[in-house]
């Protein structure tokens, strides 16, 4: 009698398995097939045959490339929240950095590391006077770039940054993420530096003077991303222009070689 | 060799290297944008669930295990998961425990199939397979997959016993995965 019951039990849960593997049982019903299963060569040989149906389904779906600014936004978002450190408290860092569309050959980089310099105090103090509201300290922020993201559904705005004279091998994007008050620059191909200078990231409001988001060295391969914690408005120019080092510039000395406007 | 390459990128993503988290996209970035918006049918949710589901996988790289399946798998399972998350109006916190398990691929022979680049071939193929159930048991393992029902939901929809519904999905697996096997594809 026993026999015959457990042997009613295995058939019924043993017909289940499709729906298991098509994510459509119950939550208990899930938890008691996957017991079962553990238990049971027969019912894990069926799993193994059908599992392979399964993971047929996505590639039967028609293949869409996705918008370029997607990879942007998950490299963004990934970039201020590395694994483990969603929640970590750090030392305020104003401005984090890492490469983007790291090539094939490209080693591992660090962001801790590599973070953005503040230039002088004279030029710090201008900084903060038109952006402490807009750059937030990013460890203070109680909600992360990730957590803003996810919560995102305005579409964030891209534009170009190109790059001139002696950085024409250049280019960058400036992505905003008007619902969320966050920018995010990337540049690509700078020029190695002069060990002496520093490139200087300038923000320039329509009909205002340029103020400094701070200095920094690119890694070896020319890129470099900063994260701002405010919108650009439409219109805002975004330049990079070669400065001394360490501190940088109070204002650019030169025309940037590497600039754009945000449109929206 | 297809587990060596996911278990190096493995550990490089739990390592927290981003040029990983770039590569994983550059791989699987477009069969996973593709699913989700085969599922949400909306370009803007489907980058959503994509960005949500990549995070989520940066977050807990960690926890991945080349040997319980492959990359492929982990990507498209949890994109998919995001994505029936967004469909049927939950919120990640509350996903109940549901994730494909990775093992029902692993078990000492070999692991996903799709692993590597999907060919023109293939994917045609796959949908032959899909096309050439007959409706009702291709509505059900779609029903269950694509758009996030629970057998029982599927039952009281199209009103037949849920033993049907099981039995549906069963059989039209069991074709499928005969089909597939009949030409020669990876199984």
């Amino acid at each position: 009698m026993t026999a015959d019951w457990d042997r009613l039990d295995h058939d019924r849960l043993e017909e289940a398995v499709a729906a298991y593997l098509l994510d459509a049982l119950d939550q208990d019903e899930r938890a008691q097939l996957g017991a079962h299963i553990e238990g049971c060569p027969s019912c894990r040989a069926l799993m193994r045959r059908l599992s392979r149906a399964v993971h047929g389904l996505p590639i039967s779906v028609d293949d869409v490339r996705p918008p370029e600014r997607l990879r942007e936004r998950i490299m963004a978002a990934a970039a201020v929240t590395p694994p483990g450190q969603e929640a970590a408290v750090q030392e305020a860092p104003r401005i984090i950095a890492l490469p983007v569309r790291p090539t094939a050959e490209s080693p591992p980089v660090e962001t801790s590391g590599n973070r953005l310099r503040r230039p002088r105090a004279v030029a710090y103090a201008a900084a903060a006077a038109l952006l402490a509201a807009g750059i937030a300290a990013l460890a203070g922020l109680a909600v992360n770039l990730n957590n803003q993201l996810q919560h995102a559904r305005q579409p964030p705005s891209v534009s170009a940054l190109l790059g001139t004279d002696g950085m024409a091998g250049a280019s960058g994007r400036v992505t905003v993420f008007k619902d969320q008050d966050v920018a995010v620059v990337t540049m690509n191909g700078l020029p190695q530096l002069a060990s002496s200078q520093v490139y200087q990231l300038w923000v320039i409001e329509p009909d205002k003077s340029p103020v400094s988001v701070g200095v920094f060295t690119p890694d070896r391969f020319g890129t470099y991303t900063v994260k701002l914690d405010r919108a650009l408005k439409t219109g805002t120019t975004v330049a990079v222009t070669r400065e001394d080092g360490p501190q940088g510039a109070q204002q650019p000395t030169q025309q940037p070689e590497l600039r754009g406007t945000v449109t929206s | 060799m297809e587990l060596e390459a996911d278990l190096e990128l493995g550990e490089a993503l739990a390592a927290g290297h981003v040029r990983a988290l770039a590569e994983l996209y550059d791989r699987y970035g477009q069969l996973a944008y593709s699913v989700a918006l085969r599922v949400l049918g909306d370009p803007g949710r489907a980058e959503d669930a994509v960005q949500d589901a990549f995070l989520k996988l940066w977050h807990s790289a960690d926890r991945y295990d080349a040997r319980r399946g492959s990359l492929r798998s982990w990507v498209v399972t949890a994109v998919r998961n995001r994505s029936i998350d967004y469909l049927r109006g939950r919120g990640a916190h509350e996903r109940r425990e549901r994730e494909i398990p990775l093992d029902a691929e692993a078990q000492g022979e070999g692991s996903d199939p799709w692993n590597e680049v999907v060919t023109a071939m293939e994917r045609q193929v796959v949908r032959e397979a899909l096309t050439c159930l007959p409706p009702e048991q291709r509505q059900a393992v779609e029903l269950a997959y694509f758009a996030g029902y629970s057998h029982r939901e599927i039952a009281e929809m199209i009103r037949v016993p849920l033993s049907t519904v099981k039995g549906r999905m069963r059989l039209a697996l069991e074709k499928m995965h005969s089909y597939l096997q009949g030409r020669g594809l990876p199984l």
